[in-house]
């Protein structure tokens, strides 16, 4: 069984290569990246024998920490985890669950993030290389370390979608996860006031961790390495109830996913009736289209949750403020609103996925379009940037900056909506499907994403240079002229930007409307 | 067998067969007759190796009921795509009404309502919020578009669910609510890809009743099906399509010579496997 899922996996991701030459380039890209890095882990290990024993025990057990964590939070935040070898897909196969998931967990060995971990924790060995007792603890739970990471991942993304099955629930639960990572900051500056206590807790907390899921595996060796043997042993068996206990956890989240059906969840009655928006904006096509698009902010998860960011970064800045003492930071919230909710359109098209057919079988032309979904986006964010510049300002008592930061702030939200009216028709690539589970990432588009909009990023950053160096000069030189110049060039400039924006990927849309469907299809 | 087989068709797999190039009009001959609902002259696609349409003619008249049969992977979508303007063709040239899709999108999309199969709907939006921005898109009046909105959730049987997400819709609503959609603007032409796939049959006879309605208005209709059955009682005309070619086209009873249509379809397409089958499956 192990080896046909591993051989599966295998051919699932050659398969890939074959049906795109790009995956492929990204792939030998990555995995050198990561070849690069684990090379880098390696020497590093291989050094830490320089430190004694009580310092290379804490630094490889809050490393290994910082691992378990990474593969608990990332997947479920930010890139979900890789779907191929869903268990639902499995469903029909009568396989039992005892016997797939360790299969499973095994061929996650396989996947490039599996073998990574494996590879480090392998690695990091070496760190203990003069105490052989320590180096006999080490291999076997690296080994057992890197089976719970692929294990707890699943574990725990699995059991939120299988136990927020309904779409609503678990849209809402996507959302509200996102706070604690946000705040996580604040928490941790509450912890930990300055770096000196921090650094003289670290035995401490290390000591704690040890016995905990996330530093156990690493833990062992350390105990090892200073002879306490029976610690060590504790430490070693605690592994293996904690992969015990993760394959447990995983296991439950198949079954539950094998015996549910999968769909939307039950359709709830008695909702709102009338037309909402599209009845209160104006009844043309682009009228229609940035009525769409504001309904979509509101209850779509997909844009929702960038809404949500925007509070809580008020909230984080407000705090760090008020540890720090002067609320200068916090004036940065509007330039950085304005910049994010410029570029949160970049990729709309990409997001209608193949509902974007209707645009093309109606005939819409560009301009509504692009008109509409950068006027549904402008007509409330440029409200928001305004207030939460004023409000800004207010709170950091920088009244004076006022001109300046608005210039920026409004010339970032006007030059990014320009630049996501040309990359949204002209760069298509896999995003999130509506409705999917949100712990789901297209498969092998990790990469191609982070550099389409690592792209469209720059050349925003680029457009607003102008407003940027002269809102700096106002700030060097003290000179309120240089406070206004920056406003009207942001202002100026942005509307600019924003009409020939438009203009271009009107142009573009109307070109090449049928390509532009296509490429969306080929990612539906 | 009586019929020719167009000269592109080619069994053997893998083999690259050359696109019509020579004379994009083959088989149908002249400019299209305004008065014709769709025309295609020549029209054929290529990805990357396989052909999925080898340069088909056709002429739907308009205020016909046509059916477009053929089995899995015949390239029915894929023509459908071209006709409406969701994919560009390699080849060959398309018009609605006289209007080419290709040349005069525009002029040409307004006339033709189109329901994709597979594809997904905004499904964020209320039913009646889908049905309505579908026809704000196309341009008449907030007016209009409410009073015909009302209408076609009444005759689609879903005025109770007009105010659901569409997201909460059963297939069947979703296919209901998607052909709603594809009416509002009141087209000439009717391009329906599989609209009776997961349909309960009382929606599908009504939506059966609703088309017939068209038609017999002087609209027409053109819709791709896997079931004989449904195609021999529906429509008046059809075309078989197998391979990206096209085998034979007319009136249902000029195709089906006698026979029931579905045997008159395995005759053209062949493909029906004679012998002992899986003997181990008996038990």
């Amino acid at each position: 069984m192990v080896a046909h899922l591993m051989r599966l996996k295998l051919a699932i991701t050659v398969n890939g290569w074959k049906r795109s030459i790009f995956q492929l380039v990204m792939s030998i890209l990555l995995i050198a990246y990561l070849v690069f890095v684990l090379a880098a882990w390696g020497v590093g290990a291989a050094f830490l024998p320089a430190l004694d024993v009580q310092w290379r025990g804490i630094v490889l057990t809050l490393a290994g920490a910082a691992a378990v964590l990474g593969w608990i939070v990332i997947p479920v935040f930010f890139t979900g985890v890789d779907m191929t070898l869903d268990p639902a897909n499995f469903a029909t196969f009568g396989i039992p669950s005892r016997t797939l998931v360790p299969g499973l967990a095994l061929a996650g060995l396989v996947t490039v993030p599996g073998a990574v971990t494996l590879i480090a924790y392998l690695l990091s060995s070496l760190a203990w290389r003069d105490s052989l007792p320590a180096v006999l603890t080490a291999i076997p739970t690296a080994v057992l370390g890197a089976l719970f990471c692929i294990c707890i991942s699943y574990a725990v993304t699995g059991l939120l979608a299988a136990f927020t099955g309904q779409r609503r629930i678990r849209e809402i639960v996507s959302i509200i996860a996102l706070v604690p990572l946000m705040l996580s900051g604040v928490i941790f500056a509450g912890i930990v006031e300055s770096v000196e206590a921090a650094a003289s807790r670290l035995p401490g907390i290390a000591a704690i961790v040890g016995w905990t899921p996330l530093g156990s595996f690493t833990a062992a060796p350390w105990a090892a390495a200073e002879g306490r043997y029976a610690e060590a042993l504790g430490q070693g068996l605690l592994c293996l109830v904690w992969v015990a206990g993760a394959v447990w956890l995983w296991q439950l989240a198949v079954n539950r996913s094998y015996t549910q059906v999968r769909g939307s969840g039950r359709a709830s009655r008695g909702s709102r009736a009338g037309l909402g928006l599209l009845g209160t904006l104006p009844g043309t096509p682009a009228g229609a289209i940035a009525a769409r698009s504001i309904i979509y902010w509101l209850k779509d998860p997909r844009y929702s949750a960038s809404l949500v960011v925007i509070p809580l970064m008020l909230v984080l800045f407000w705090f760090l403020g008020a540890q720090a003492g002067d609320y200068l930071l916090i004036l940065f919230l509007g330039p950085i609103t304005g910049f994010m909710l410029g570029y949160a359109i970049s990729a709309d098209i990409a997001y209608d996925s193949s509902a974007f057919a209707l645009h093309v079988t109606s005939g819409v032309s560009g301009r509504d379009d692009r008109v509409g979904r950068v006027g549904a986006l402008l007509l409330w964010a440029v409200p928001l940037t305004l207030v939460l510049t004023l409000a800004t300002a207010w709170i950091a008592g920088a009244w004076e900056q006022l001109p300046g930061l608005l210039g920026v702030a409004l010339g970032a939200l006007l030059t990014g909506a320009g630049v996501s009216a040309v990359s949204s028709a002209r760069f298509i690539y896999p995003v999130p499907k509506p409705g999917d589970s949100p712990f789901a990432t297209p498969e092998g588009s990790a990469l191609r994403i982070l550099l389409v909009s690592l792209g469209a990023m720059t050349v925003i950053g680029l457009l607003v240079l102008p407003e940027l160096i002269l809102f700096v000069i106002a700030l060097l030189t003290g000179n309120m002229l240089f406070q206004w110049l920056t406003l009207a060039i942001g202002l100026g400039l942005g509307t600019f930007l924003l009409w020939l924006g438009i203009r271009l990927g009107s142009r573009w849309f109307d070109r090449a409307q049928a390509e532009t469907y296509q490429s969306v299809l080929k990612f539906a | 067998m009586s019929l020719p087989v167009s000269p592109g068709a080619t069994h053997d797999a893998g083999r690259r067969a050359p696109l019509p190039t020579g004379r994009p009009d083959a088989g149908v001959h002249g400019l299209p007759d305004p008065h014709t609902a769709i025309a295609i002259r020549g029209l054929a696609k290529r990805f990357g190796e396989k052909i999925a349409v080898n340069g088909i003619s056709l002429d739907v008249p308009a205020g016909s009921f046509y059916g477009l049969v053929g089995p899995n992977g015949a390239g029915k979508t894929t023509a459908m795509s071209m006709a409406t303007g969701l994919l560009r063709p390699d080849h060959g040239r398309v018009w609605v009404h006289g209007t080419d899709v290709w040349e005069e999108p525009l002029a040409a999309k307004r006339r033709m309502g189109v329901l994709a199969d597979g594809v997904r709907l905004f499904d964020r939006l209320t039913g009646e919020q889908l049905v309505t921005y579908s026809g704000l898109l196309r341009g008449p009046d907030r007016q209009t578009v409410a009073e015909r909105t009302a209408d076609l959730l009444r005759v689609m049987d879903l005025a109770q669910d007009a105010g659901t997400l569409v997201v909460d819709y059963s297939a069947g609503m979703t296919k209901k609510v998607a052909l709603a959609s594809a009416m509002i603007h009141a087209p000439k032409v009717l391009v329906l890809d599989e609209p009776f796939e997961a349909v309960d049959p009382v929606s599908a006879a009504n939506i059966r009743d609703i088309l017939a309605q068209f038609v017999a208005s002087g609209g027409t209709v053109v819709v791709s099906s896997h079931v004989m059955d449904l195609v021999q009682r529906m429509c008046d005309h059809v075309a078989v399509i197998a391979e990206g070619n096209l085998l034979a086209a007319g009136t249902v009873e000029d195709v089906r010579q006698g026979q029931s249509l579905e045997d008159r379809f395995v005759d053209l397409v062949g493909g029906r496997s004679h012998g002992e089958g899986l003997s181990w499956l008996h038990t």
